[in-house]
Order: C-alpha cells, then sequence, then structure tokens
C-alpha cells in the first residue's frame, strides 16, 4: 500500500531536488560563503562539489535498499514500529520547519527589496495557498512543473550573466587560498546544510518508475547546482568584491540589477524574482509533501490529502513566528543552521544505513541486480 | 482525471472563471501599488555639508509635463522652461532629508531614475561613507549609479548648473559619460565601484569630478553667436554656468584629500588601462606640435618586493595612429620620423603616470592602487604593513614606468600637405 499512486522519472526526481536546493541556496550562499571565505568562497564551492557527491552516495543506496518503501516505513523495520513512528514524526517535523523557514525567507526578500510596504503575512499566506493546492494534486503535478520550469530559470540566469562579463574585474578575485583551511571548513558547512536538504529524495525514490537510474543521480544533482553556483559566486566577488558581497543581502539579486547592455536592456531582476517566486514555490511544496508524508505514514493513515490543508495553516503561522526579524533570519542561516541541519541531514541517513547493515534487513542495489 | 473534468457541475465552473477573474487583482498589489501622477523623479542627488554635524540634500526632480512642452517649444523665441526642480532639504542625514523632502512637495520620491549622486566638496573632505550607507539599503537603487565629487557645493551645481544643449543637467552627465573614450580626461565610476574599492586592501577609490565652468559662448565673440546671445541678454554675464565633468578627487580611507589636475587625472586614466582613443599632443620637430590619438591596449603593475622596499614595474602598452602633424618636416610615412613620433608619445604618458604617482605618495593616498598588487602577491606581508601602508611606505616606494607606444595607421593621408614653390 502506497501513499504516493503516482510515479515520476528519474529527470523529473534530478530537477525536484536540484530545484529544491538551489531556489534558496542561490539568494543566500554567496554571501555566508564570502563571510567565511572572502574571495576564496569558490573554493569552498569545488569541496562542496566533492563532499556533496561522496554525500549523496549511502542517501542514494539506503533508497534502493528498499524499494517501494519510504524512510518511515522501513524506519519501522530497523528500530521497530514506534521507533519509527517516532523517526517519522521528526522528519516531518523537520521538514516542515525547513518549508516554513523557505517560506518566510522568500516573503522577507519580497517585503525588503520589492515591496516594502505590504504585510508580509499577506505574501506568506498566498504563498502557503499556492503551495498547499501544488501538494493537494499530488506529486506528479508539481514534479511536471519544476521539469518545465527549473531549466528555464537556470537557461536564463546563466544568459543574463553572460552579459555582465564585460563589467567584471577578475582582480578582485586575488590573492588566492589566503584564507585558513578552518575557515574553508566553516564555509563548506554551511553550504553543505543547504545541499544536505537533498535528503528528501529518500521520499522520491519510492515514487521513481524506474529506481535503476536512481544511482547516477548524485552525480548530476551535484553537478547541476554546483556549476550555475560556482558562475555566481565567481562573478559575485568579481563585482561586487568578498566584502561588499558578504555585506549585501541578497548578492544575486544585485548582482543581476546590474546588467545594462547599450543603455536599454536593464531591469532584469524582475525576472529573477518571477523565477525566484516559482522555483522557491516547488521547493517548499517538495519539502511540505514530504513532511505531510511522513505524517501520514507515522499516523498510519492511508492518504496524506486530510493533513494538507490544516497543514498550510500552521505552515503560515510558522513562517510568520519562525523570525522575528532579518537579522535574526541571516543569523540563523549563517549559525545555527549548519549544525541543526547537518546533524539531522547526516544524521537520519547514517543511523538508518548502520542499522539496515547491522541488522542485515534490505537488499543492496548491487545484490539485487545478481539475481 | 476526465471524468472529473467532465463532472465539474457548472457552479464549480462559475467559481474557476470566478478565481480567473479576480487573481490578477491580487498580482497589482494593494500596499505597493504606484501612482505614476504621485511621483517625483528624482534624477540627481547632492549631498553637502551643513554645520558640523548636518547635511544639506537637493533633489533635483524632472517635472514630466513641462518636458514635453520644453521640446516642442524648444527652438521658439518664447523663455525656455526648465524641466525640472530642485529642492533643497537641510536635515540629520539623507534618509532623514527624504522625509522632509517628501513633506515640503506632495509627491513620492522614486529613486529609480536616479542617475548621479553627487557630494559636496565639504561633505567628501569629512568623510562620504556615512551619508551612501542610505544608498545601500534602499531597495529601488541600483549599484550603477554613479557617483561624483563637486568642486565647491553640490547644490550650487544642481542650481546654477546649465543642462544644455540638454534639457535637464541628468541628461547632460550621462552623455558626458558615454562619450569619455574620446576624451580620455575623465571616466565614470559606479556606486558599486566605488563600495568594493572603500572595502579592498591597499586601494582607495577615485570619483569624477564635477564643476561650473563660465560658459564658453558667453566669453569669446564667436561668429554663429549672436542668435543665442539675444536670447540670453537678460541673463547676467557669468552666471549661467555650464557642468563641467573633468578630473578626479581621490579619496582616503573614505575621506577626499585632493584633486588632481589634468596632468594626473591622464596618468590616473592610462594606468587603469580605460582610455579608449584619447589624444596627445607631443612636440614634433621645431616648434610644431603632432597630435595622437591613442588608447591602452595593456597594463601591468608587477610589484618587486626587497629588503629596501618596494619597486613596481608599471608596463604600458599603448596603440593608436596620427591624428595631425602640422609640420612638412615630420613625415610619417618614414619609419625614422614615425619612430620618433612614438617616442615623444611614449615620454608624454609617461611624464602623465609619474605625476599621478607623486600626487599618490604626496597626499598619501593609494588611488593607484599600488597597495593592491602588494596585497595580492603576498597577503601575508600586507597584514604587517597594511595598517602603515599609505603614511610610511608608500611615499618611499620606487616605480619603474615602460610605456610602449605603437603607431599603427597615419589617419586618410599618408605624408604632409607640402607646398611646391
Amino acid at each position: 500500500m502506497s501513499l504516493e499512486r503516482g510515479m515520476i522519472s528519474s529527470r523529473q526526481v534530478m530537477f525536484l531536488v536540484t530545484n529544491m536546493i538551489f531556489a534558496t541556496e542561490i539568494q543566500f550562499v554567496p554571501a555566508l560563503l564570502t563571510m567565511y571565505a572572502g574571495q576564496d568562497a569558490w573554493v569552498v564551492v569545488l569541496i562542496v562539489t566533492i563532499v556533496g557527491f561522496l554525500f549523496g552516495v549511502p542517501i542514494i543506496s539506503l533508497g534502493l535498499r528498499f524499494p517501494g518503501k519510504t524512510p518511515v516505513e522501513y524506519g519501522m523495520d530497523l528500530l521497530g514500529k514506534w521507533g519509527g513512528r517516532a523517526l517519522g514524526i521528526f522528519l516531518g517535523l523537520f521538514f516542515f520547519y525547513v518549508a516554513a523557514v523557505a517560506v518566510r525567507e522568500l516573503a522577507d526578500h519580497l517585503v525588503i527589496a520589492v515591496m516594502p510596504q505590504t504585510p508580509l503575512v499577506v505574501f506568506i499566506a498566498l504563498y502557503v495557498f499556492a503551495i498547499a493546492y501544488g501538494v493537494y494534486l499530488g506529486l506528479e503535478v508539481f514534479a511536471r512543473v519544476s521539469e518545465i520550469l527549473y531549466p528555464v530559470f537556470l537557461g536564463t540566469l546563466m544568459l543574463g550573466t553572460i552579459f555582465l562579463i564585460p563589467s567584471l574585474n577578475l582582480n578582485l578575485l586575488k590573492p588566492v587560498l589566503t584564507h585558513s583551511p578552518l575557515e574553508l571548513l566553516r564555509g563548506s558547512l554551511t553550504l553543505l546544510a543547504f545541499y544536505g536538504e537533498g535528503l528528501a529524495i529518500l521520499f522520491l525514490i519510492p515514487c521513481m518508475r524506474r529506481p535503476e537510474q536512481a544511482p547516477g543521480l548524485n552525480m548530476k544533482i551535484t553537478l547541476l547546482l554546483n556549476i550555475p553556483l560556482l558562475v555566481m559566486v565567481v562573478m559575485e566577488v568579481a563585482m561586487f568584491g568578498a566584502m561588499e558581497t558578504s555585506r549585501i543581502l541578497f548578492p544575486s539579486f544585485e548582482l543581476v540589477k546590474m546588467i545594462s547592455v547599450a543603455g536599454f536592456f536593464e531591469r532584469m531582476e524582475s525576472f529573477l524574482l518571477a523565477f525566484w517566486v516559482t522555483t522557491v514555490c516547488l521547493k517548499v511544496a517538495l519539502l511540505y509533501y514530504t513532511a505531510m508524508i511522513s505524517f501520514a505514514r507515522s499516523l498510519n493513515l492511508r492518504d496524506y490529502r486530510p493533513l494538507v490543508w490544516p497543514g498550510a495553516v500552521s505552515l503560515t503561522a510558522l513562517a510568520v513566528l519562525v523570525f522575528s526579524d532579518v537579522t535574526q533570519a541571516r543569523e540563523f542561516l549563517a549559525r545555527s543552521w549548519p549544525l541543526f541541519g547537518l546533524s539531522v541531514e547526516g544524521g537520519v541517513p547514517i543511523l538508518l544505513y548502520s542499522l539496515a547493515l547491522l541488522r542485515k534487513k534490505g537488499v543492496s542495489w548491487r545484490g539485487r541486480q545478481k539475481k | 482525471m476526465k471524468r472529473a473534468l467532465k463532472s465539474m457541475s457548472v457552479v464549480k465552473r462559475l467559481c474557476l472563471v470566478l478565481a480567473i477573474i479576480l487573481l490578477p487583482n491580487i498580482c497589482a498589489g494593494c500596499w505597493d501599488r504606484v501612482e505614476l501622477e504621485q511621483l517625483a523623479y528624482v534624477t540627481v542627488v547632492g549631498i553637502d555639508r551643513d554645520g558640523p554635524d548636518g547635511v544639506l540634500v537637493t533633489f533635483q526632480c524632472v517635472i514630466p509635463r513641462m518636458l514635453a512642452r520644453g521640446q516642442s517649444g524648444g527652438g521658439g523665441g518664447a523663455a525656455p522652461v526648465k524641466p525640472y526642480t530642485n529642492y533643497s532639504v537641510k536635515a540629520r542625514n539623507v534618509s532623514d532629508a527624504v522625509r522632509l523632502f517628501e513633506i515640503k512637495q506632495p509627491h513620492k520620491a522614486l529613486f529609480k531614475t536616479s542617475t548621479v549622486i553627487i557630494i559636496g566638496e565639504d561633505l567628501a573632505r569629512k568623510g562620504v561613507i556615512p551619508s551612501l550607507d542610505f544608498f545601500t539599503r534602499k531597495p529601488a537603487l541600483r549599484r550603477s549609479v554613479w557617483v561624483m565629487v563637486a568642486e565647491g557645493k553640490a547644490a550650487d551645481i544642481l542650481l546654477k548648473g546649465d543642462p544644455s544643449p540638454e534639457i535637464i543637467p541628468a541628461n547632460n552627465i550621462r552623455t558626458a559619460f558615454q562619450r569619455r573614450q574620446d576624451v580620455t580626461l575623465t571616466s565614470s565610476v559606479d556606486f558599486g565601484q566605488l563600495l568594493s574599492k572603500l572595502e579592498r586592501p591597499g586601494v582607495d577609490p577615485f570619483m569624477p569630478e564635477i564643476k561650473l565652468a563660465p560658459k564658453l559662448s558667453g566669453g569669446t565673440a564667436g561668429q554663429g553667436e549672436t542668435s543665442t546671445q539675444d536670447q540670453q541678454k537678460d541673463v547676467k554675464e557669468g552666471e549661467k554656468q555650464v557642468l563641467e565633468i573633468v578630473d578626479f578627487g581621490v579619496l582616503k580611507l573614505g575621506k577626499l584629500v585632493s584633486f588632481l589636475d589634468i596632468t594626473e587625472s591622464r596618468g590616473l586614466l592610462w594606468l587603469q588601462g580605460k582610455t579608449n582613443s584619447g589624444t596627445i599632443t607631443v612636440p614634433a620637430r621645431g616648434a610644431s606640435w603632432a597630435s595622437l590619438l591613442v588608447s591602452s591596449k595593456r597594463v601591468k603593475i608587477t610589484p618587486v618586493i626587497s629588503q629596501d622596499g618596494f619597486l613596481f614595474n608599471i608596463d604600458i602598452r599603448i596603440e593608436g595612429y596620427v591624428s595631425s602633424v602640422q609640420n612638412e618636416a615630420v613625415d610619417p610615412t618614414k619609419p625614422e620620423d614615425l619612430g620618433r613620433l612614438e617616442e615623444e608619445g611614449e615620454k608624454a604618458i609617461l611624464q602623465d603616470v609619474m605625476a599621478a604617482v607623486k600626487k599618490s605618495q604626496e597626499v598619501r593616498s593609494d588611488f593607484l592602487g599600488l597597495g593592491e598588487k602588494i596585497y595580492e602577491t603576498d597577503p601575508d606581508l600586507w597584514k604587517e604593513i597594511g595598517e602603515a601602508w599609505r603614511d610610511e611606505w608608500l611615499p618611499n616606494v620606487q616605480v619603474d614606468i615602460s610605456v610602449n607606444c605603437k603607431l599603427k595607421r597615419t589617419g586618410l593621408a599618408a605624408g604632409p600637405v607640402q607646398p611646391i614653390p
């Protein structure tokens, strides 16, 4: 018995997960990376490319060990019935919290940079309404939307940045590698915490039409994520300088504001914003969906849909209350989030995977192929 | 799914249609709606010092209604209508000034249309950072807005500056920067560049200087002036002044320390590698002059760090062509004469650059970014000397400048015009 009857392709999984990580990462990460690693921020991106790729290996192989089962279900196999339920509730709360933070970040951005007079709660409520509707319709729906929108978003972003190349000052990237390994590590942890949101892929693998395509996904997602991020980080440092980039709240937004070709091809930031609103919407849809599935599984419901609308109300409330101001949000992302995020995103798969190995539950992907 | 669509009742469809009609209304936004008639389009902001800790902020706003009238009736005999107004506000800081400005006149200030921020000399000497902070936080303002420093008060420039031949001063400035390649006298500096230089070790920012100059046509009595002079009879001589953007003001740790003269400004521009066909006039054989139109191709500054101090090898490569020789004794078709012109060009550029370096050492402001080169090559050493760089090390650095000028073309003609006896 499965909660989700829809099936998605491996490409849809790739775009869903990439979109989920990229949507908020691109808004905040360049500022946080330059805060720790200065002009060496691009080195951090390279480190995380390697670490992130390795990080994906156990997660995907864990998902493949238990075909057609969500983490909550095999959590029950591994930790016992009540342990699995507790894990499900915990994971659900985690994703729910991350979803609330993501909604709040976007709403904050809209209020700060675009519509300073509009109350925050209006953005959040309208936004959550759209998301809840998407989640209510099911995984297939927003998976298809992200398959269409994410490549367009990425393509437009990269195309737009080409126009900035003439105004870059690559000298601002020098001196190279002056930051200590400790500073680089702190930067990597911050980036990795965003990257770890990809844990949600565990909930997507059971819905894949062809799970055998999953093993290459970590590579594809890592590259699809980090190449654009690398481009953006290098451009922002070369445009504003490392100090300035760390001071600006939304460096990517400022970067796109600088596009000006021949005096009339300007004000591209509206495009960026439109795409942000949609990609963050898809991100939150996935997180919210994951949370709902976890809750429904743990409570032994036959369908997650009854939870969607009450959950949306709580999500709105949580998003309004989660930070009291923008300084708190930035502080959370810079200091608390790496530890908090990574301990869950790293801890849960490691716990489940080591238990699966110790208790010899499930069949490894290679083992099944041999049969 | 198909079955669901078929069974959709009429009520449900009506609801859907209603939703589609109502949703776009939400898109327009209710809180942040903007009424075009209720906006003051700020084109230039001038900031001056007022008293010990106050500012005098001048907002120059376009009046769209007058703009249309000014254009249609421009050539006629009627008195020209100014399509802009200035509002000067005394306040504690810029943000406070914006509020007072909105009290003074009914419209809401719109900074999206701003082209330039002009900082008065007094305020710049006190420090530019405090008054610029507002602009880093203002959502509508982009970092590509230009910043300039005024000789004297910024308010004077906005109030007295005559925008001709344009009708709005901001457009005048925009045009001046857009054709900056042709003059090699100034270059634009945008807000983002200024900020990134302020926050970079071993480099001080510079800003183009704007000042009022006496009107050219007023002083010289050339022909073709008669018609305009008739028009301006009622204006007192010397009162109406034109905007002139020339030279640079240089900062030290966020405070204006000096203005450069023309030679030093050009030296700075050669080192920036920003010149794109500037004219240099060099002595040719005898008492005559030759003009060369050159643009910088490559600039390389390499620091040599030794026990005794710092030596900077500055390598400038210039390319260009001969634009005028004025004397039949100099024949650009002859390789040796062309070679001599190249040498003279190199000498002239070297003098410009030397002057800039001297000035930098004299005012102890590293606007050429020499310290930045040390920071780039040896960040550990910079940590030790960075604090004292401008005051102790910079005045004593050695500079070795080599200029390589290559004249590639001679314009449309080969040799000079030669009268035949």
